[in-house]
């Protein structure tokens, strides 16, 4: 049959039912975020059951940047500020309102973790993230792709207000809001994903900043401290990053992998004492750069059991 | 035989195993004992850092090798208690062999 100038009137061609499923889900207050990359996606085979979607999600926040989840739990001071719909008036005689434009949806969220984090979360406003929507009862709401994969929300805005005082009256705030960038995908190819509370087990990454406590010769001492709060991250980690493997070292110009030789630690001073190839070190110039660094996250956290780290960037040491 | 290892950790110190398997022993000992190095745990009286040495480098070999008696996390005093436990069974087995059974 040819389809050309043959309007949807409904009847034959119609798709709507009007039964009502024994088994529905209604939308609950959102309890928590899942930020991510934009190429971030769950497979059908990812959603087999709730255990393998949030094993799933838990590798994808160790996982490298560009393919990463970024979990936020408890939040708080929910509203949904999408517009009303944009309505004109049709009719000549007599005249009624229709809709025109559908908004977008909109919605502003709170959280309740301090000044810190709400510094850290205004990086987000950069980076052209996706949005999954977790409601109290743990259904985690995002949108399906052609593919059948599930992903969140593209956005228009992920933007974060100045944080506020508290007062006599109410707590401090912190607020941020999102802007989704598709009526389409928020309502016509919704999908969700209905999971436990297990799914709030799952933690960002903390940020970590190497320092340079002392050098002589081919043997450094270097510190670990978590950006922001300072903690030392030999306090919890001594032995676990206390191996060759934890750390990785790199020629500045060549960008050549340097053999570590050894790691000791040094109980006094909290620091591990990285131990570089003589004979490589030897070799360098005076004045050459080598790039010390810990383990990729997902190393560290499936290797060496010291989940939930990352370094901000390589330590630079110059050889004298 | 085991999977070969590429680091081992010998009271807290850890080694790149798979580097140092391809070095010589007095190699391993000249690094060691360079001024600035931290290869010996400080606890290892000086007297003993030769002998400490010689068996690191020992463990060190045997896991790039694969020894299924390697463990990726050595203790050397433990090793120690551990043969002097083994050989003591070992005598305590001699005695009872020669006891006979009284008529």
């Amino acid at each position: 049959m040819d389809i050309l100038n043959l309007p949807n009137c409904g009847g034959v061609t119609g798709t709507f039912n009007s039964g009502v499923n024994l088994c529905d889900i209604i939308k609950d207050i959102p309890y928590g975020l899942l930020l991510m990359d934009s190429g971030v996606e769950f497979s059908e085979a990812e959603r087999a059951d709730v255990e393998t979607f949030v094993a799933a999600i838990k590798t994808k926040t160790r996982a490298a940047r560009g393919s990463r989840v970024y979990p936020m739990w408890d939040l708080v001071n929910f509203e949904d500020t999408t517009k009303e719909a944009t309505r004109g008036t049709v009719g000549n005689l007599s005249t009624s309102d229709i809709k025109l434009v559908d908004a977008v949806p909109g919605f502003k969220f709170g959280h309740y973790k301090g000044e810190l984090f709400h510094q850290k979360l205004s990086k987000a406003e950069r980076e052209r993230l996706r949005l999954m929507i977790i409601d109290q009862n743990f259904a985690v709401y995002g949108t399906k792709k052609a593919s059948g994969a599930m992903t969140g929300y593209s956005l228009n805005e992920f933007s974060v207000d100045p944080s506020k005082f508290a007062t006599p009256q109410g707590a401090a705030q912190y607020p941020f809001n999102v802007v989704l960038a598709s009526l389409l995908e928020y309502k016509d190819n919704l999908a969700f994903v209905q999971t436990d509370a297990t799914l709030a087990n799952i933690s960002g990454l903390v940020d970590v900043n190497l320092s340079l406590f002392n050098q002589a010769s081919n043997v450094m001492k270097v510190r670990v401290l978590t950006d922001g709060d300072q903690q030392d991250l030999y306090d919890l980690y001594d032995t676990e990053l206390g191996v060759v493997g934890a750390w990785t070292l790199i020629n500045k110009a060549t960008g050549a992998s340097i053999t570590i030789t050894s790691v000791t630690l040094d109980a006094t001073n909290n620091a591990w004492i990285i131990t570089i190839d003589n004979t490589a070190w030897t070799a360098l110039a005076s004045g050459a750069k080598v790039l010390l660094n810990l383990a990729a996250a997902s190393v560290l956290s499936a290797t060496y059991l010291v989940d939930g780290y990352e370094s901000t960037g390589t330590l630079e040491i110059t050889k004298p | 035989m085991g999977k070969r290892q590429t680091e081992i950790r010998i009271d807290n110190v850890s080694f790149n195993a798979k580097y140092w398997a391809q070095k010589t022993l007095a190699e391993f000992k000249t690094e060691a004992n360079k001024p600035d190095a931290a290869m010996v745990p400080p606890d290892v009286r000086a007297e003993d850092r030769d002998a400490w040495l010689k068996q690191a480098f020992d463990l060190i070999k045997k896991a790039d090798a694969g020894d299924d008696s390697y463990k990726p996390d050595v203790n050397t005093e433990e090793l120690k208690l551990e043969a002097e436990l083994a050989k003591n069974m070992e005598a305590d087995k001699t005695k009872d062999k020669g006891k006979t059974t009284p008529q």
